[in-house]
């Protein structure tokens, strides 16, 4: 998998470079839009990684043009620009993730491995996993043979911890599922669901259901 | 009469109508003034004929001599006029039988004048002076009289024509006149925040029209450059602080990873806390300045305020919830208010989370809907200590803040944020502290949407 990173500032391309070579991803970096252009003319990238505010330019051009030339890959959008617009406009551009500065490596890199596994999600319409079984179609959950209550927002949060097992969700992710695009972070809203879940399903003994990934979010193990 | 254009088109009609209603009367009376003249000068000729027939027995006052001396003449052309004769300013003598058992008034003053009979009808009557005698020779005005009243018949429809042309004219007219100033309310109504480099088109500088769009113009120039400035700063701002943030924090998670070190981790932990915060600060302040600079984008849209509410609401109570607190929800409000549901629900999280971060522990916050003075007004209610009174004006200061109960303080930018964004929705926020008991009480206003 070949992951090129277009990012002005030095410090955090490396940061980034560094990360995913050492989890087996091929890099290639672009300091500005003419590099990223020359880069990605090459071909073989299987996504995208693109800073908005470069020196020569401004990054969602750069989207813009690429989308018009055919270019399908993933585009993961990196900006300290967090306004909603921005976001917007980026989602809109053909852009399939936006993710704001200040970010944590973890969050980045389930980013990008949800990104590259995208293209293989099927639907099913029963989850199961560790004796939890979530029947989508009847809106039911049982534990065990048990039915579970669960309130409309439980369900959800369930639900996609289910589809993402084993799988590192920042609360961002979390929250963009959730509720929308445009989930912003001011609450511990999604710890509090997380909690009451808990309580819900992991009222017996053994390993925990869901781990905490301290200062990136959770996982269904 | 809303608009311009039909207020001028009115004003047109009504004095296009009116200058021709001005012209028909005047015509109207010279034609009669004419008429009678002439009508005049036939009576002057036909006393003409009679004065030499009666002059030498007027002198003598010889009654039926003169009436002889008529008789034939008057019964000859008795089918234009009506003759009498009578002393000097007293009774009348002879009458042509025309008159039939009518007299003329004697009394007439010398002269010209228009009489009314009431059979005969309208009569132009000459009084002539011969010796002794007054001859009287009169002419129907029939004539005049079915003259006027065609003249008035054709005046009234060409009075309702003229009306409609007019109006039908004014109403083109008006609208070519005014086309220049929809097309600058176009222009200006789809100037707005994210297309301000739109100018209004002007065609002829010189004229009224041309100067208001180069007013507007200049005024959006002004307008764009302070736009983009705000834009410019908060792009740069957010630049330059959130990229260290974000060294910062990819070298807290390398730290914690490499370190087997307990105490290390626990830093680390510390340090992406600390950056977390820090990010909602500066997220904040750049709001705020965008808000102030009026470069802020809110995509305001009518909603039903019902569903709005229920779905904070089952977020509000886990929130309240997980802190051993009740939260209470009654709206009594079914209509819709035009907000963006975005923004709105950052208000009302950000005076929830002020609320429990106030409350002791099985408090209830309550959170009630409803409508009053023409608006959508909400009120936030919490059980805690409320806010001292010498403070309750600052709490809308950038930065003020208050400890809660364990100490800690907010941003103290919280308030001031939900200020900014309901201002730019038409809207206000106020914090008081509740009356029946101790705690604080926000309350918020937005104007109301009438449609259905």
């Amino acid at each position: 998998m070949r992951i090129l990173i277009v990012e002005d500032e030095t410090r955090v391309a490396r940061f980034v470079e560094k990360g995913l070579q050492e989890n087996a991803y091929t890099t290639a970096w672009a300091r500005n839009c003419e590099e990223a252009n020359d880069l990605l003319s090459e071909g073989g990238y299987d996504l995208v990684i693109l800073d908005l505010s470069l020196p020569d330019g401004d990054g969602l051009n750069l989207l813009r043009e690429w989308r018009n030339c055919g270019f399908n890959e993933p585009v993961l959008i990196l900006s300290a620009r967090d306004s909603l617009e921005d976001r917007v406009t980026g989602l809109n551009l053909g852009a399939d993730d936006y993710l704001p500065k200040p970010f944590g490596f973890e969050e980045l890199l389930a980013r990008v491995r949800s990104q590259l596994r995208r293209t293989s999600q099927q639907k099913k319409t029963v989850l199961e996993h560790r004796g939890i079984r979530m029947d989508l179609l009847g809106h039911t959950v049982s534990y065990r043979g048990d039915d579970i209550e669960l309130t409309n927002r439980e369900f959800a949060l369930l639900e996609v911890l289910l589809h993402n097992r084993g799988r590192v969700l920042t609360r961002t992710q979390i929250g963009e599922k959730i509720w929308d695009a445009q989930y912003d972070m001011q609450t511990n809203l999604i710890d509090v669901y997380i909690r009451k879940l808990r309580k819900a399903i992991e009222t017996e003994e053994g390993a925990p259901l869901i781990k905490t990934v301290r200062g990136v979010g959770y996982m269904l193990v | 009469m809303k608009t311009l254009s039909s207020r001028l088109t009115l004003w047109y009609a009504f004095a296009a109508t009116a200058t021709v209603g001005v012209f028909i009367l005047i015509g109207r009376f010279l034609i009669q003034e004419s008429y009678l003249q002439g009508v005049d000068q036939l009576n002057d000729k036909e006393f003409e004929e009679i004065r030499p027939r009666v002059e030498s027995y007027a002198s003598v006052g010889n009654e039926e001599k003169a009436i002889e001396a008529i008789r034939e003449h008057t019964e000859l052309d008795a089918s234009l006029f009506f003759f009498q004769v009578s002393h000097s300013g007293g009774r009348a003598f002879f009458t042509s039988s025309n008159l039939g058992s009518h007299e003329l008034p004697s009394h007439y003053p010398e002269g010209k004048s228009t009489v009314v009979e009431d059979e005969l009808g309208p009569l132009r009557v000459g009084v002539y002076s011969v010796g002794d005698f007054d001859i009287q020779i009169a002419s129907s005005l029939q004539g005049l009289m079915t003259l006027q009243e065609n003249l008035e018949r054709i005046g009234l429809a060409s009075l309702a024509a003229v009306f409609l042309t007019s109006a039908v004219i004014g109403l083109l007219l008006s609208r070519v006149a005014l086309r220049p100033i929809e097309r600058i309310e176009r222009t200006a109504a789809r100037i707005s925040a994210d297309r301000l480099s739109d100018r209004i088109e002007i065609q002829n500088t010189g004229d009224e029209i041309g100067k208001l769009a180069l007013l507007l113009n200049s005024m959006f120039d002004r307008l764009e450059r302070s736009f983009e400035e705000v834009k410019r700063f908060t792009a740069d701002a957010s630049h330059e602080l959130k990229t260290p943030l974000s060294l910062i924090r990819l070298n807290a998670e390398e730290i914690r990873r490499r370190s087997q070190d307990k105490e290390c981790q626990s830093m680390a932990d510390g340090q992406m806390d600390i950056v977390d915060n820090l990010n909602k600060v500066v997220n904040d302040l750049l709001v705020l300045a965008k808000a102030d600079g009026g470069a802020l984008k809110v995509s305001v849209e009518t909603h039903l305020v019902s569903g709005f509410l229920e779905e904070f609401s089952t977020d509000a109570s886990a929130l309240c919830e997980d802190k051993g607190l009740s939260f209470e929800y009654i709206n009594a409000f079914s209509g819709k208010a035009r907000f963006d549901p975005v923004w709105m629900r950052h208000v009302l999280f950000n005076l929830v989370s002020n609320a429990i971060r106030f409350s002791v522990e099985g408090g209830t916050i309550e959170l009630r809907s409803f409508e009053k003075d023409g608006e959508w007004q909400v009120e936030l209610r919490d059980e805690g200590p409320g806010i001292a009174p010498d403070r309750l004006d600052r709490v809308f200061e950038r930065f003020y803040n208050e400890k809660d109960q364990h100490g800690r303080r907010g941003s103290g930018l919280g308030l001031p944020l939900c200020d900014s964004i309901l201002r730019l929705h038409g809207g206000w926020i106020k914090i008081e502290n509740r009356k029946q008991r101790s705690g604080a009480l926000a309350r918020f206003g937005l104007p109301l949407v009438k449609d259905v």
